[in-house]
């Protein structure tokens, strides 16, 4: 009962810091705009009025773009580490975005007009996601131990690191082009005319994880348990790659790789609330995985006139070394 | 005290006379007027070449080039020309070589995807001129095995690899900077060295004489129009907008093209990088639009819908001289006059246009 | 409970063989053979993960592979060798995933469930241990809230493997115990398989024996075997 009421206001907590931090977010950035302009942006917009364009094209899309990039690395991450009963899993170790990665540059740089479209790129980055998805599940079939999973998805993410620069070399410079900007990626690219189809999967996505969190829960016994209980295991562990599948891939096509968040949050959001309820790990996720991103970006943002860091870059930074200690607290 | 000020008088002046002593080999005849990372000067039976650091602008190295068996002056290397075979590692260096009839002494390129020369094209694929890769990752066997007599680099990174063995063997390694020269007749002055590389400095000097006259004159045009209109440049490479800054080739184009470039007084040579939000905030009702690196307002729609917020954009005046790809790299450092009459007749259209743009082309 | 009528057992080739042996609600069985006899086998053809070569597995007179993985869940509790416990899930938390086939599509525990798990609790006597972490405890208490959560799922059957391999002598005796109480007091068929020979022998149940020679598995009935007899017909 005591650690309910405590998980109760950390959430209430993070509920009310999640829009501070959001409306934070909205306001900086290189130029500074007075908030007469952001009402008006929203309620009565002027399309020749700068300052609005700027809230209404740039800083909203992108806002959105970190919520949903942040929420939905950080519940893939989880799916992942609880599929494969692993807490170092996540989408970018374990060669998902990897593969999402390989599709689009093949999609890009093919030239095929269908591909150059918002819905062609999401497409390919969500089957190769999936794709490279089942390859791991297939390895974690014959792969027993934690550590060597994650060196097979560390060398999927080599193998296909060298074959996209091996497919760059003999492209056409004005497809190549095409692919150096989306590899380039942030939360900026975003559109606010892309954002209807993005938050529609992202919706998808999310409310499917909210159907199989029993069997989610099972699933952190083991496969062999969960199935004692009568989880299908066996359905179970495509939809969680197809869930994983989706989210990694749109966001992937649309911010590029963004490491680590995958990977840490959940571990936070775990150390946090101290349970195994996947019901309050996927909401956890989501509130924090949006935090974490967006205090992220806001970082990239109030330094951007000084240094440009990218966002995968920042991410990298914190995340790395919170892996790291993960893996000290296991071996103690 | 009388005794050191007459030794250091003593000093001064046998240093003066050793130094006087060396320029009487040396200083005859400077031939480049524009250039800053190269000096030609002209002697009877030999010319003397100077290469000099961009950044630091001292002189990196010396190449003397001589026609006959006779020896380089000390500190000097050797050059044997006319030379007969050359690598051409950048499109500037093919098209200098077009502009003087010579691309058929080119043995190497670095990649036949970026070569606009048909001859060398055609020649690439009978085998006869050889694909090298990028400059700092060229094996060494692929260079000895085409016996040329000069290997020309832009110099990218600090010395060729391999130089020293490759120079032991007759292999000239030469770093050509003239991508480093902030004015465009200043980059076209690096024909010069073609010139006398290959024995037509004749020709090469009585071409750049025409070029400089051409620009000059155009220059003149322009700022006799009255119109002044604004214009920016470049496009977003990831979250960065990277626009030529103030003292850069692109900024002095833009200036003899008589227009207002907002970046105009900002430092350095290289490019500025702006954010996305700060480049629409000041040019969201800029005029003009160049450069955007593609060939149609889709292209720049599919990587940025973004982009339609451009003022420029909405009413077509973005210009690009990427239909020519390849052919504007090769000939747009060698013909400045070109691409400031492009420049001139988008900008002005009140002056009457005799005839199509060299390389620029209105976005559809 | 379970019918078991001219089976063979294996995988492609046969394993073991059973004749007609029937095992009823109420009573604990120890599962005896040696390594490679084909206990595990035999376990995983009465879960239904592994189809007989011959005959059928009849559970109250339904075949084991026609029921649907509810229903089995429902009727067939498994308990492994070791439970190392899962960072951050808390002993009461784990007891209850044994309400999983009774929840509703997110899992959330109803009164009902949550009066069973309490009640199990209260069975086992592992209120002191509810609000920490599997991972803090330790392997005998592991094991004890293993078999709690198994209770949970109330199960006709409920199998154990080897469910003392990794305890010490008062934790071995203290589960077969256990586990011989639940089977009368709660009315279940209990299968314990073991290499303790000593500790079945003491526990007074009733012996399933996979014999040596015949590759068959034999019932003996608890005390009619003496330890020597055990070793002359299984090893």
């Amino acid at each position: 009962m005591n650690s309910k009421k405590k998980n109760n206001i950390v959430f209430l907590f993070l509920v009310i810091i999640l829009p501070i931090i959001a409306l934070f977010h909205l306001f900086s950035g290189e130029i500074a705009i007075p908030f007469s302009d952001f009402y008006s942006a929203f309620t009565d917009f002027d399309s020749e009025n700068t300052n609005q364009i700027i809230v209404k094209e740039f800083r909203f899309p992108r806002l959105m773009m970190g919520i949903i990039a942040g929420g939905g690395l950080s519940v893939t991450g989880l799916l992942m580490q609880t599929l494969f009963n692993n807490p170092l899993a996540g989408p970018d170790v374990l060669g998902i975005s990897s593969g999402s990665s390989l599709f689009v540059a093949f999609t890009l740089m093919s030239g095929i007009p269908f591909f150059n479209s918002d819905f062609g790129t999401i497409i390919s980055a969500l089957i190769g996601a999936f794709a490279f998805g089942l390859l791991i599940l297939a390895f974690s079939m014959v792969v027993k131990s934690h550590i060597s999973l994650l060196l097979i998805g560390i060398m999927l993410g080599s193998f296909t690191g060298a074959f996209v620069s091996i497919v760059q070399t003999i492209s056409n410079p004005e497809d190549l082009k095409m692919f150096i900007m989306w590899a380039m990626g942030s939360l900026q690219h975003v559109e606010s005319s892309q954002l209807p189809i993005i938050i529609a999967f992202f919706i998808i996505g999310i409310i499917s994880c909210f159907f199989v969190v029993k069997s989610l829960n099972a699933l952190v016994l083991g496969e062999n348990q969960a199935f004692m209980l009568g989880v299908q295991v066996k359905y179970i562990r495509i939809i969680l790659i197809a869930i994983t599948a989706v989210l990694t891939g749109l966001i992937t096509a649309f911010c590029g790789p963004i490491a680590f968040v995958g990977l840490a949050v959940p571990n936070l959001v775990k150390l946090l609330f101290k349970t195994q309820s996947h019901r309050i790990l996927l909401i956890g996720c989501l509130l924090i995985g949006s935090i974490f991103l967006l205090v992220c970006d806001i970082f990239v943002q109030l330094l951007e006139s000084s240094i440009h860091i990218p966002i995968n870059a920042l991410t990298s930074i914190i995340g790395a070394p919170f892996v790291i200690l993960i893996v000290l607290k296991r071996l103690a | 005290m009388k005794f050191y000020f007459f030794i250091y008088l003593a000093f001064v002046i046998f240093s003066c006379s050793e130094k006087k002593s060396k320029s009487v080999v040396l200083a005859k005849e400077g031939v480049i007027k524009y250039a800053k990372n190269i000096e030609i000067i002209k002697n009877k039976d030999l010319v003397l070449v100077h290469l000099k650091d961009p950044e630091t602008n001292q002189i990196e190295k010396r190449f003397a080039l001589i026609k006959n068996n006779s020896i380089a002056p000390k500190g000097y290397i050797k050059i044997k020309t006319p030379i007969t075979s050359i690598i051409a590692l950048s499109s500037t260096h093919i098209g200098m070589l077009a502009k003087l009839n010579l691309t058929s002494i080119v043995s190497g390129i670095s990649s036949h995807l970026y070569v606009h020369d048909p001859l060398i094209l055609k020649k690439y694929q009978l085998g006869k001129v050889v694909e090298m890769g990028d400059e700092n990752s060229i094996p060494v066997e692929l260079i000895i095995a085409s016996k040329s007599n000069l290997l020309m680099y832009s110099g990218f990174g600090n010395s060729f690899p391999h130089e020293e063995q490759l120079e032991n063997i007759g292999i000239n390694c030469l770093a050509n900077y003239d991508w480093r020269e902030t004015h465009p007749l200043g980059k076209a002055e690096w024909i010069k060295l073609f010139g006398y590389l290959t024995g037509t400095e004749k020709e090469a000097n009585l071409y750049f004489t025409k070029v400089e006259n051409e620009y000059k004159k155009l220059k003149k045009i322009a700022l006799k129009v009255k119109s002044n209109p604004s214009l920016f440049s470049g496009v977003l490479v990831g979250d960065s907008w990277y626009s030529p800054a103030g003292e850069s080739f692109n900024a002095v184009l833009f200036k003899d093209a008589n227009c207002k470039y907002i970046y105009a007084k900002t430092k350095g040579t290289g490019s500025i990088d702006k954010s996305f939000e700060q480049m629409l905030k000041d040019n969201r009702s800029t005029e003009y639009w160049f450069n955007p690196g593609v060939i149609s307002k889709k292209e720049l729609l599919n990587i940025q819908h973004k982009f339609s917020n451009f003022e420029a954009f909405k009413n077509n005046k973005v210009y690009s001289y990427s239909y020519s790809g390849n052919e504007f790299w090769e000939r747009s450092a060698i013909e400045p006059h070109h691409v400031l009459s492009d420049l001139i007749h988008i900008l002005h259209p009140e002056i009457k246009n005799k005839r199509n743009y060299y390389f620029y082309r209105q976005l559809k | 409970m379970i019918d078991l009528k001219q089976i063979e057992i294996g995988h492609k080739s046969p394993l073991l063989t059973i004749d007609n042996i029937q095992l009823l609600k109420g009573k604990m069985y120890a599962l005896i053979g040696a390594n490679g006899s084909g206990k595990t086998t035999f376990l995983q053809s009465i879960i239904g993960i592994n189809k007989p070569l011959k005959g059928e597995v009849i559970i109250s007179g339904e075949p084991i592979l026609k029921l649907n993985r509810i229903q089995k869940a429902k009727t067939i509790s498994f308990v492994g060798s070791k439970f190392d416990g899962v960072d951050y899930l808390k002993t009461k938390d784990f007891i209850a995933l044994g309400r999983t086939p009774y929840t509703n599509a997110i899992g959330r525990l109803s009164v009902a469930d949550l009066k069973v798990v309490n009640e199990t609790i209260e069975l086992l006597q592992l209120q002191v241990l509810q609000d920490k972490f599997t991972t803090e405890l330790s392997d005998g208490e592991r094991q004890l809230s293993a078999i709690a959560r198994a209770i949970t799922q109330q199960t006709d059957i409920i199998i154990l493997d080897e469910p003392t391999a990794f305890l010490d002598y008062a934790n071995r005796k203290k589960v077969m115990e256990l586990m011989k109480k639940i089977s009368i007091e709660l009315n279940k068929c209990v299968i314990v398989s073991s290499h303790d020979l000593e500790l079945c022998l003491e526990s007074e149940i009733d012996l399933l024996v996979v014999s040596k020679k015949r590759k068959e598995l034999t019932f003996h009935r608890a005390n009619s075997l003496t330890k020597s007899e055990l070793i002359e017909i299984g090893f």
